[in-house]
């Protein structure tokens, strides 16, 4: 089941009868949904056991932000991601804070950045929903585009991307800013 | 589409700082500042929106995994106290009896207990009342609702307990503020009503939130916090003593 195949009517749907604390609509909803969001998390936390606790956590806010839904124009899954995201980004902030390691250079991640030849995973990368922003990203320079993938998909901090590919820690964030405004104009058209 | 993806027309910085929210890069006083900003400012709020929505298909290439079963069965239990009752329930309620007879006969009854706890470090608590008059069963989300707070407190006040409930919301939280953890034992969360027998509202975990789905509260209901042994009460009903109690008033 891949997400962007989910039934986007009946999860927003869901989300709205949730927002009246409709037990029935948040377990199939949890059903509905969850694998996507757990992958997201695992991915980002790199952690299962974690993952699993930051599920819970996530659940509770869309139990408990429902409403706020049902008042906005989002899309559900792209309400759904965003607080999955959230929370795990926010967790590893707080988990480089407690280390104390908001800086440190990641050498193992730095030999794997990838240089500025065209990026396979990228072109690659064919589901329908993703086509389009993938092409997108492959226009941007390849360095670039796995900045943005490895900030989105991976949580990484500016700070990690700024040791990961050896650049001054402004110049990343101009690179991932502009890039940005480049994704936006590219699926414009 | 296309008008979700136009360029917004006001300040450029708050878009650009809006989109490096949703992409994620920032750290973690950055993201604070700027989820706090959320809070108050709608239309930076839908700036934010707007930039999740256009990343969005960029998490559609992450794997799916399918969580445990048993991560299902804590989530549930944590938020609603009861096992999965099936597709025909349409209301939060509370079956106390099943949720600790549930939490006791499973090994998993720790860890559920660590979640649903997810609040207080460890007090005794005794009673919190909440006073909710004229409460729909299932409020609808629309304007603003009001909420409760008690201050749920031992009688010499040595140990504090604060419960928040946002019925907008269907969720009651509850932590400890002040005293001492229950050690190797726990605190466990009680709504009281009349003659009824007293409804678990779940644990009070040391270092954590208890979260809580609920959506109504009887009227004159009073909330009241007993000791208990780790994983909560073996019957359903408080076994300890009570050590703390209080009133709930809307805010």
């Amino acid at each position: 089941m891949k997400a962007f195949d989910l039934d986007r009517a009946r999860v927003s749907v869901l989300i709205r009868e949730v927002a009246q604390h409709d037990r029935a609509a948040f377990e199939e909803l949890y059903d509905r949904t969850s694998a996507k969001l757990f992958g997201i998390l695992v991915r980002m936390l790199d952690d299962r056991a974690e993952a699993e606790d930051a599920l819970q956590d996530v659940y509770f806010k869309i139990w408990r932000g429902a409403s706020r839904y049902a008042d906005g124009k989002a899309s559900p899954m792209s309400w759904l991601i965003a607080i999955a995201r959230n929370h795990g980004v926010d967790r590893l902030r707080r988990r480089a804070s407690a280390a104390g390691q908001i800086t440190g250079p990641d050498d193992d991640a730095a030999a794997a950045a990838p240089s500025d030849s065209p990026n396979p995973e990228q072109v690659a990368m064919s589901r329908s929903d993703g086509m389009q922003i993938a092409e997108c990203l492959a226009l941007l320079e390849a360095r670039r585009a796995a900045a943005v993938r490895a900030a989105y998909l991976d949580g990484a901090s500016y700070q990690q991307l700024a040791d990961r590919f050896n650049v001054p820690l402004n110049t990343m964030r101009t690179w991932l800013r502009r890039s940005l405004l480049k994704l936006r104009e590219c699926l414009s058209q | 589409m296309t008008s979700l993806l136009k360029p917004p027309s006001g300040a450029p910085e708050d878009d650009l700082l809006a989109a490096e929210l949703a992409l994620g890069g920032l750290d973690l006083e950055g993201r604070a500042r700027l989820q706090a900003r959320m809070a108050h400012d709608p239309a930076f709020a839908a700036l934010v929106a707007r930039w999740d929505e256009m990343l969005s298909p960029m998490a559609s290439d992450v794997e799916e995994i399918a969580p445990g079963p048993d991560a299902r069965r804590r989530l549930m239990r944590g938020l609603f106290g009861a096992e999965t009752r099936g597709a025909t329930a349409r209301r939060v309620r509370y079956d106390p009896g099943q949720a600790a007879s549930a939490a006791a006969a499973s090994g998993a009854s720790r860890k559920l207990a660590a979640w649903q706890a997810l609040a207080l470090g460890g007090a005794m608590a005794a009673g919190l009342m909440f006073i909710a008059p004229g409460l729909a069963p299932t409020p609808a989300p629309v304007a603003v609702q009001p909420q409760y707070v008690a201050i749920i407190q031992s009688q010499d006040g040595d140990l504090s307990f604060v419960a928040l409930l946002d019925p907008a919301a269907g969720a009651l939280l509850a932590r400890r503020v002040a005293g001492v953890g229950a050690g190797g034992e726990t605190y466990q969360l009680w709504m009281l009503d009349g003659a009824a027998p007293p409804v678990s509202l779940g644990l009070l975990e040391e270092g954590a939130s208890l979260r809580h789905a609920y959506g109504t509260l009887p009227q004159a209901a009073v909330l009241a916090v007993s000791r208990e042994p780790a994983g909560g009460s073996p019957t359903g009903a408080p076994t300890g003593p009570v050590v703390a109690m209080g009133a709930p008033v809307e805010l």
